[in-house]
């Protein structure tokens, strides 16, 4: 060792390399555990023993950094040293083996700077290393006098307050106070654990006690020494004293008061104080305690850095323990590298109970301490942070410990987030202004959450009281998280319950549920799974944009982007905007690949580290992954992406004006040779629409606008609203203006002098006949961005004069092209094929222009939609009341008070969204007509419809209900001319189809042999039809047949969401003249209609994804019950059975009068009929009930959610007879038919054909699956009525019970099993 | 004994519920009730005086409607005739048969009733988990269920739910009434 080379601390910095000098050591010593599984490269080691010689000192200098130093004659830097001795202080040290980490010291002048981690050390003087106890003065340079009011305190160290400083004055005596001199005075505080026994009592302490044995004495009583002044630079050192018995004398007694009625006594250094040591340390601090049960619980622990976070905010210790440290700390501790063994004292150790990770966190306080118990061997820098400044920084500091490491983690995601959207400073915030991470955490947290920060004596004092380590429960903080993470946390989440389950039973999705081993399945299929987001546990954030190769809308940020799909996304979002999802359901297709990938995820899940640690996602996913949303789920966030965008947003309100109504009957697909080139400034993509021989004229004077919160909390929303509409009959006004010209400009104004006419004047005078008006008056309502409804009144104008239904002409509608440019491509995609939209009126439109021309029926006009000339969905709805809206609305307007609800009638909910539609309508625009126009209106538009229309129809005769399916129809579309048969080309009809999609493949794999035949699969592979992109076969399931739909298609010319078990439109596709053969065109096509997905497979829960309601939300507060244990007069407590259906008393169906036209909208044939009442029979076994039920409820128990095609066959029937009941007279049990009696409204019989499809519905529901239906009991006077005027032929149901349905749904069967356990082994 | 024709069972049987009150163990009578197989085969059969039917009894409680869960393990199908199977619950195996002989019947409501029973008959093969519904009858001096309808289960745990369940109701349900 004498030998070794001695170097100098001035040749280290000048090297400025992290070196290690530890050949000296044997091999473990001073060593971490080797398993510190990390990438990085260990410190380079010197080849030779050095050593270095020099003086070990406290700092002299003020913080912020509170190290020890080490000098020699060439240089000083802060150091650390294991086996600290304070009788090494300022003698001189032969380091022997040590680790030099260089940085750049923070503020000072000299730049380079390092920390020498001292591993090994001796004292220079062998003679110095003696074991006697020294005193050592506390302040250089002072003269031990023992003052006759000197106390002496004799303890062990418990803790060790952080550093700090107090402006203070310092005065002589009071007489000074005011002229002395303000100086900051700096000091720390230390908990000592003291005996109360007489010895240790008495007033002269030896230093002898403390070689003395621990026995004898009880170190319990808490005293608080203040180190202030010079005293304050032994920071350093009494931190490495934690747990040794130390005397120190000559210390005052001070009396401080807490509060101004609370007092403690403490002691204050001053210069002639004097700290003893015991030469033989004996630690006795705790270890980590085995009863830790993270509620807070004040505590030592060790361990490894494994990672430090957040500028040292945040530090991962080995075993998911996650250290928070202080702002003090984290400033103060140079030694925080990555690798080092961490000993942590005094600090709070919480269960922050996490629902997606599990993970110890240790809080620390004010007490806390840490020291390093050995240095890192890796190359790992220095912690070397500046105090932030900031008010993140204090209000992180104000939040309990899980809620502290919840922020942090929403730091770190926002900042990775909006990396190169935001800058840092919008994120983190400054001084004075709130960043975007604290403006999102502060709306979650209830104020209750924070806690005032205390100063360091109060702060110390109160530490027990004011619940530093206090636990807050995180449920309700949810992870926001980068995309990138999300996407494949999705994917483990996925993997985790497939684990779970049995996972070599997968089904298949669609028609063909199968249960298959995982051998059985073979690549190329897709297996779709749901992940729901109570499961995924994260928020969504991001903004919407359209993907600029794939052309699918993604939700995305700055580490990626996932497809998303919202099927009432409204023409008027922003992309501009952060919007927030908080329920939705993340679809993975290919999750047979998945399992095959188990033992590959083991390991991954969503973790702190991966949060911290996120990178930008790499590649294209392998899988088919998006989100399915609604858009009344997300929420808006007011974080402007580009501020400086402030532009008003285009689709903002509905300016005044005249508009088309348009019906888009054909949406071409963006050409293939637009893809995957990103910014291509033709990419224009066209739509077919037909011009409807109407325009609307909204007058833009005053506008009165709802908050339509109801539409967004379902929850507030009275169960039985749906069924208690009850709509006075109102004659309707109609207003006829003859002074109306042709320029739609003038007719704005008059159409408030209409309105005010409308008010003032007699009803009767003004009422006219609506079929030989050109103008209906209606109102409006548009839907804001802010989420509220604007309603004016507006008028409809008819083109050419309304046509009674007893008139039969040609329509004057037309045929029109609207060209989207690439930057209108969004709205392309939103477009439905059969929805109704209108759009600005413009006399320049080439269309416009060529109105009275000889363009006519025939001419199809091409119009620009771009940002200028915004498009708008539509629905329209008949009122029955309209008119008195009507002159109130306008009344409203004239009054221009600003006080609405004095003025609108008080049920105007009637016109808000939540009731007077749908469910699932969330058109920009509605239309509100009198109910009485609806016959008219109705045939003038489908008279414009059936002239150009290629809507699939069904025809009669054809319709076979057991097939379950949608049916075909061939448009005459002849494709290249059907005569030339021995064309190279493919002919054939274009034609319209739909059905189920029951798997897709790629042709050219083992399938193309079973799936292609016939010549026209040759002729696909004509240039120019194939190319680079490959060929799949769509496997169709159309009217019980299957149907193999060919196309040489680029994937993502697939809409999103397109897979097994999809219904699916095929628009324009090639009748490929084979059997059941077709082909996709350039052309064609693919409309989803809705998506039937197996959730959760093990359940076998099917769920229709276009419905509302989720079905596995059972009421929690009911009881489950048996039926026969029915109390015969039920309270209207809600119950719960596991039934089945048995039979179907009473059916009423009815057509909806509410919405004809929306129907198209949510393009669910469901949405035309209403069930009003059903009365079931049902049975759990023990015995059997009557339950009534209406609407959604009655409709799942029928069944028809599972057959889209029975409630499309319903829909059909209802345009006949406008109301069908059906009651059953005959004996409820294995009769098929139940002898059924059904009558309609309409006074023509039904056809036996169509009784048949009734008959059929009625018997699926009787074969049907278990339900859980929530009831509660029914009105005696209800019930009787009921059953007279419905069941008084029906035999075996009087002295039944009766029940009403609230909610049906599938049994959650595993679930219910463990609970029926529960029960049987109680009872 | 030669198998016995369905519909003319049927309407036999429908003749008691005809007769039925409302009373609790009649009750049972009218509805499916839930037993795990072992307990349905060893049910009280009698002869019935009137009919040439069989009644059966569990505790002194006639039933005539049983639901039965399981995997099935036997399939015979005769084509026009009828698909016997059996389903296992792991208790025992119930014997079921799904009558096909109506399909040229004269009765419409028969011919009927057999387009819907074939229906069931490609739901029925071997190893599938199937929900049954219907009567109790006897062949061979054992109880058979003849099937009015038939359910796929798809779902791993309904099978042990359905046992479960039979417990559960045996316990406090068919258990209690009085005899």
């Amino acid at each position: 060792m004498e030998d070794a080379n001695v170097a100098t601390l001035a040749d280290l910095l000048h090297s400025a390399r992290p070196l290690t000098a530890t050949a000296s050591l044997p091999f473990s010593s001073g060593r971490p555990p080797p398993q510190c599984s990390t990438n990085r490269g260990v410190l380079t080691v010197l080849p030779r023993p050095s050593v270095l010689v020099g003086t070990l000192t406290l700092p002299t200098d003020s913080p912020p950094c509170s190290c020890l130093r080490f000098s020699d004659a060439s240089a000083t830097l802060c150091c650390d040293l294991l086996r600290f001795r304070p009788a090494a202080l300022n003698k001189e040290i032969r380091v022997t083996a040590w680790n030099f980490i260089p940085f750049n010291c923070h503020g000072s002048s000299d730049a380079a700077h390092g920390l020498l981690e001292i591993i090994d050390w001796r004292f220079a003087d062998p003679n110095a290393a003696s074991t006697l106890v020294e005193p050592l003065p506390l302040a250089p340079n002072s003269g031990r006098r023992s003052g006759a009011g000197m106390r002496s305190v004799h303890g062990v160290v418990e803790s060790v307050g952080h550093f700090s400083v107090v402006p203070c004055t310092m005065a002589a005596n009071s007489s000074d106070l005011k002229s002395g001199s303000k100086v900051n005075l700096p000091g720390f505080l230390v908990q000592l654990a003291c005996c109360e026994c007489s010895l240790c009592g008495s007033k002269e302490l030896f230093v002898g006690k403390l070689n003395e044995s621990r026995e004898g004495h009880s170190f319990t009583k808490l005293e608080i020494v203040y180190f202030c002044g010079s005293a304050s630079s032994w920071h350093p050192a009494m931190t490495k004293l934690i747990g040794n018995r130390i005397l120190l004398s000559g210390l005052k007694k001070k009396m401080v008061y807490v509060t101004e009625e609370e007092s403690r006594v403490m002691y204050v250094t001053v210069d002639e104080s004097v700290l003893h040591v015991g030469s033989f340390p004996e630690k006795c601090v705790s270890s980590l305690r085995t009863g830790i049960k993270g509620k807070g619980e004040c505590g030592a622990y060790t361990g490894v850095v494994k990672g430090v976070y957040m500028q040292g905010m945040v530090l991962e210790l080995d075993h998911d323990v996650w250290l928070l440290l202080t702002e003090r700390l984290r400033t103060s501790v140079h030694g925080l590298r990555v690798g080092s063994i961490l000993s942590v004292r005094n600090v709070h150790f919480v269960d922050p109970k996490f629902s997606w990770t599990k993970i110890i966190i240790l809080g620390a306080c004010i007490k806390t301490s840490t020291i390093v118990q050995s240095f890192s061997p890796l190359e790992t820098v220095c912690n070397v942070v500046l105090p932030s400044t900031g008010m993140l920084g204090k209000f992180i500091q104000s939040l309990p410990f899980s809620a502290r490491l919840w922020v942090l983690l929403l730091v770190s995601s926002f900042r990775k987030k909006f990396a190169g959207i935001l800058s840092d400073k919008d994120i983190l915030g400054s001084k004075h202004k709130e960043g975007l991470a604290q403006m999102y955490a502060n709306s979650l947290f209830p104020p209750s959450v924070f806690q005032t920060q205390h100063g360091a004596f109060v702060g110390l004092c109160t530490h027990d009281l004011n619940g530093c380590g206090r636990v807050l429960n995180c449920s309700f903080l949810k992870l926001v998280i980068p995309m990138s993470i999300f996407i494949s946390h999705c994917i483990h989440t996925l993997l985790g319950i497939l684990k779970s389950e049995n996972h070599c039973k997968l089904f298949h999705v669609g028609n063909h549920f199968k249960i298959l081993s995982r051998e059985a399945r073979y690549n190329g299929r897709s297996v779709r799974r749901i992940v729901r987001s109570e499961d995924v546990g994260v928020i969504l954030l991001g903004y919407l944009k359209i993907d600029t190769l794939t052309r699918r809308l993604q939700l995305v940020d700055a580490t990626g982007g996932i497809d998303i799909l919202i099927p009432d996304l409204p023409l008027t979002w922003n992309p501009n905007e952060v919007y927030e999802v908080m329920d939705y359901d993340v679809v993975v297709d290919d999750s047979g690949e998945l399992v095959d990938q188990f033992e590959f995820h083991r390991n991954e899940s969503l973790s702190c580290r991966t949060i911290f640690n996120c990178t930008k996602a790499e590649g294209e996913l392998s899988k088919t992954i998006f989100v399915y949303c609604h858009w009344r789920n997300t929420k808006c966030r007011k974080m402007p992406l580009f501020s400086c965008i402030i532009q008003k947003n285009e689709t903002d309100t509905l300016e005044p004006g005249s508009y088309h109504l348009l019906r888009v009957s054909h949406k071409f697909p963006l050409q293939e040779k637009y893809f995957n080139k990103t910014g291509s400034s033709k990419s224009s993509t066209f739509v077919e629409a037909i011009l409807l021989p109407f325009i609307l004229l909204v007058g833009g004077k005053s506008r009165i606008a709802h908050p339509c919160n109801a539409s967004r909390d379902k929850t507030n929303e009275h169960p039985d609203n749906e069924d208690k509409v009850s709509l006075k009959r109102q004659k309707l006004v109609m207003e006829s203006l003859s002074s109306l010209k042709d320029e739609f400009h003038t007719s704005i104004y008059e159409l408030s002098a209409c309105s005010n006419a409308n008010r003032k004047s007699e009803e009767n005078t003004k009422c006219v006949n609506v079929r030989s008006s050109h103008d209906v008056s209606c109102l409006i309502t548009f839907r804001s961005l802010q989420n509220e409804n604007v309603v004016c009144p507006a008028i409809l104008r008819s083109t050419s004069p309304m046509k009674d239904t007893s008139f039969n002409s040609k329509p004057t509608s037309r045929k029109i092209l609207l060209e989207f440019s690439s930057d209108g491509f969004l709205k392309h995609q939103m477009l439905q094929i059969g929805g109704y939209y209108i759009i600005n009126h413009d006399k320049k439109d080439s269309f416009c222009s060529t109105e009275d021309g000889d363009c006519g029926s025939h001419g199809s006009a091409k119009l620009l939609v771009n940002s200028g000339k915004p498009i708008r969905s539509l629905s329209i709805f008949y009122n029955e009341n309209i008119s008195d809206y009507l002159s109130k609305y306008t009344s409203a307007k004239d009054s221009l008070s600003p006080t609405i609800d004095g003025v609108l009638p008080k049920d105007q909910n009637l016109l808000t969204r939540s009731n007077g539609e749908p469910s699932g309508i969330c058109s920009d625009v509605c239309l509100y007509l009198s109910i009485n126009l609806a016959d008219v209106l109705e045939y003038n538009i489908m008279e414009s419809d059936n002239s150009q229309n290629l809507q699939s129809a069904i025809p009669e005769g054809s319709a076979n209900l057991s097939s379950g399916t949608e049916t075909v129809l061939t448009q005459p579309y002849s494709c290249f001319g059907s005569q030339r048969s021995n064309n190279l080309f493919p002919e054939g009809n274009l034609i319209t189809l739909e059905g189920n999609v029951v798997d897709i493949h790629e042709i050219g794999s083992g399938f193309f042999n079973s799936c292609s035949s016939g010549a026209n699969l040759n002729a696909l592979k004509f240039k120019g039809l194939t190319g680079t992109r490959s060929s799949f076969c769509i496997h169709v399931l159309v009217h019980n047949d299957m149907v193999n739909i060919f196309g040489s298609v680029n994937k993502h010319a697939f809409p999103t969401g397109f897979g097994p078990g999809v219904t699916a439109t095929f628009q324009r596709i090639l009748n490929a003249g084979g059997q059941n053969k077709f082909m996709l065109l350039p052309v064609s096509y693919i409309v989803i209609k809705s998506m039937k997905m197996c959730d959760k497979q093990c359940s076998g829960r099917s769920s229709l994804l276009n419905h509302t309601n989720d079905a596995d939300t059972t009421s929690q507060d009911s009881i489950p019950c048996l039926i026969s244990q029915l109390p015969q007069t039920l309270s209207y407590k809600q119950i719960v059975l596991r039934c089945r259906v048995v039979a179907v008393f009473v059916l009423v169906v009815e057509r909806k009068t509410t919405n004809f036209i929306a129907e198209t909208e949510n393009n669910a044939e469901g949405a035309l009929l209403d069930i009003p009442l059903a009365c079931f029979l049902l049975e759990d076994g023990s015995s059997s009930c009557c339950c009534w039920a209406n609407a959604e409820r009655a409709a799942t128990l029928l069944r028809l959610r599972e057959e889209l095609s029975t409630s499309y066959h319903l829909g059909r029937l209802l345009k006949n007879h406008k109301r069908i009941t059906v009651k059953n007279h005959g004996l409820y049990i294995d009769s098929p038919y139940q002898d059924l009696i059904v009558s309609v409204t309409s006074g023509n019989a039904l056809s036996s054909y169509d009784e048949n499809i009734l008959k059929l519905i009625i018997f699926n529901s009787c074969v049907g699956r278990i339900w859980n239906v929530v009831a509660n009991g029914m009105d005696g006077e209800e019930i009787r009525w009921l059953e007279n005027e419905y069941l008084r032929d029906t035999m075996n149901v009087q002295n039944m019970q009766n029940i009403w349905a609230k909610e049906v749904s599938y049994p959650r069967t595993l679930a219910e099993a463990r609970n029926m356990i529960q029960e049987l082994l109680k009872s | 004994m030669q198998q016995q024709g369905e519909g003319e069972g049927a309407n036999k049987n429908n003749n008691n519920n005809k007769a039925g009150s409302v009373s609790r163990s009649l009750s049972l009578q009218n509805t499916h009730v839930k037993l795990l197989a072992f307990d349905l085969l060893s049910l009280t059969q009698s002869p019935s005086a009137f009919t040439t039917t069989t009644s059966f009894c569990r505790r002194g409680i006639p039933l005539s409607r049983v639901e039965t869960l399981g995997t099935v393990t036997l399939r015979d199908l005769k084509p026009d005739r009828f698909l016997r199977f059996a389903l296992d619950d792991g208790t025992a195996c119930v014997p079921c048969i799904l009558w096909l002989n109506n399909r040229h019947s004269r009765s419409v409501a028969r011919r009927r009733r057999h387009e819907l029973a074939s229906r069931f008959v490609p739901l029925v093969t071997l190893g599938a988990v199937a929900r049954v519904r219907g009567r109790l009858a006897r062949y061979k001096g054992t109880v058979q269920v003849v099937v009015s309808d038939v359910v796929l289960e798809r779902d791993p745990n309904a099978e042990i739910l359905h046992r479960l369940d039979c417990i559960f109701l045996a316990r406090n349900c068919y258990n209690l009434l009085p005899k």
